[in-house]
């Protein structure tokens, strides 16, 4: 294979020696030490391959052996080349598309996380950026093993990584570290008390002497599970209470909304402006002006797709909307949808133990605008733990 | 028996008191191949019989569809269908 690889490049040809001594012929070449090879013999002659660099320097060979010698056929590069030697742009262009591939397959095209469960995929990313493994990353410099501790020192929810360069795509691979669990290691006795005024609904009492029974009014401060207790044989005994006491609880939530009021609205009027990108560099595709006053920023981009790998080719658009100022006087309905999606987010985001029993709203208007009252109850665990002193 | 090592690093037993200076090296592969070191020219080439001089001798290949597949100028690799060999001084 890597022969006739050798042969195409350099050229050959098939030719025919007649005449008196085709042995002297061969002789005389082989001292020469021009190669043949496919030496066949033929009448009054032979048939026989050799390079064309070779084929030149035989013609005292042919003179001194009385053979006189014919190209049959040729094969190889240079006749290849002679043959478009005129379209001269061909090989310009494949020589310059080589060169662009050999340049280009230096770069990281694309990078793809796997692994990564809690950890945000665009943190990795952007901290791997920073260390060189990005889109359009010279990738013959980066020290990956260097790469992957001080990644894993700087995200330290990673317990394992590995950045793998395969051509010219970064495939980066992380297990995430398993979260230890929380143990209780105090030793101090402690108490269980009410966190906040309720109605005991259940009581589950891992430590301690329950000291209220269900269906019981507690006020904040009161003792539920008791650290402490006599035992029969007279003598105190001292434990850390741990327990989960489940209460119907009262809330109040106020919530007001003024009559009218000014905020910023997104209008029709926009201006796309896009750029072609390849690797980091960046060409303007359309030139867009505008005199927007205030405006927003909107960017996208869509990359090529190639065999499910996204390459570093595509557009990125950018798109300015302005703003308008807008006057608003909400009507009770829209203050009461407004009312109930703040009460939505506050269930949400401030009780998400907590189980709701009863729920009451109200909304009223007054001069100033709108105000809504809205009263809860909700069932959630009102335990605290209140360590003490044994010697107290 | 002196072990001598060719360039493959193939062992060679040869008798001593031989000298190998001026005598041909045949290697026989089976009756399809033959190389022979120590040639000083081809003097017939023919599909059914090739003649290939040395320091010494003549030894003649005979058989059917024979040709020199590689020719240096101390070396002769010979294919085809070897049916004898004959040494002619």
């Amino acid at each position: 294979m890597l022969l006739r690889l050798i042969r195409f490049i350099r050229g050959y040809v098939d030719f025919t020696a007649r005449g008196k001594f085709p042995e002297r012929f061969m002789n005389i070449t082989a001292r020469y030490g021009i190669s043949i090879w496919n030496a066949q013999p033929s009448e009054n002659g032979l048939e026989a391959s050799m390079y064309i660099s070779d084929y030149r320097k035989i013609r005292l060979a042919a003179r001194k052996s009385g053979v006189v010698t014919k190209i049959g056929s040729k094969h190889g590069l240079p006749f290849f080349a002679f043959k478009y030697k005129s379209r001269i742009g061909i090989p310009i262009g494949a020589a310059l598309g080589a060169v662009l591939m050999l340049v280009l397959s230096n770069f990281i095209w694309s990078v793809s996380i796997t692994g990564a469960e809690t950890v945000s995929e665009t943190r990795i990313s952007r901290v791997l950026a920073q260390k060189g493994v990005g889109t359009g990353g010279w990738k013959n410099r980066l020290d990956v093993q260097k790469i992957e501790r001080d990644t894993m020192l700087e995200i330290g929810e990673i317990g394992w990584m590995s950045v793998n360069l395969t051509g010219c795509i970064a495939s980066v691979e992380i297990k995430e570290k398993a979260e230890k669990p929380k143990f209780d290691t105090a030793t101090e006795p402690c108490n269980i008390k009410a966190r906040c005024d309720g109605v005991i609904t259940k009581i589950n009492a891992k430590k301690g002497f329950v000291k209220v029974p269900s269906g019981s009014g507690v006020a904040k401060g009161d003792l539920l599970v008791a650290g402490i207790t006599e035992t029969k044989m007279n003598t105190i005994q001292y434990v850390r209470a741990e327990a989960e006491v489940f209460a119907d609880v009262a809330y109040k939530k106020e919530l007001s909304l003024s009559g009218e009021y000014d905020y910023s609205s997104i209008s029709d009027e926009k201006t796309d402006r896009n750029r072609a990108f390849l690797l980091w560099l960046e060409f303007p595709c359309n030139l867009q002006f505008s005199s927007c006053g205030e405006s927003v920023f909107s960017k996208s981009s869509q990359s090529v797709v190639c065999n499910s790998v996204v390459l570093p080719l595509g557009i990125r658009t950018e798109t300015q909307h302005s703003l308008e100022s807008v006057k608003a006087k909400p009507s009770k309905e829209t203050a009461e949808k407004i009312f109930n999606n703040d009460l939505l987010l506050y269930e949400a985001f401030e009780k998400p133990d907590s189980r709701i029993v009863e729920k009451s709203v109200t909304v009223s208007k007054s001069k100033a605008g709108f105000s809504c009252m809205a009263e809860y109850v909700f069932n959630e665990n009102i335990a605290e733990s209140a360590e003490f002193s044994v010697t107290d | 028996m002196q072990k001598n090592k060719d360039k493959t690093g193939r062992g060679r037993y040869l008798p001593p008191d031989i000298d190998m200076g001026s005598q041909p090296m045949i290697e026989i592969l089976g009756n399809r191949r033959v190389t022979l070191e120590g040639s000083t020219g081809i003097l017939l080439y023919e599909s059914e019989n090739i003649k290939i001089n040395t320091k010494r001798m003549v030894v003649s290949f005979s058989g059917r569809g024979l040709c020199v597949r590689n020719i240096s100028c101390s070396c002769v690799e010979i294919e085809g269908f070897i049916t004898g060999i004959e040494f002619l001084t």
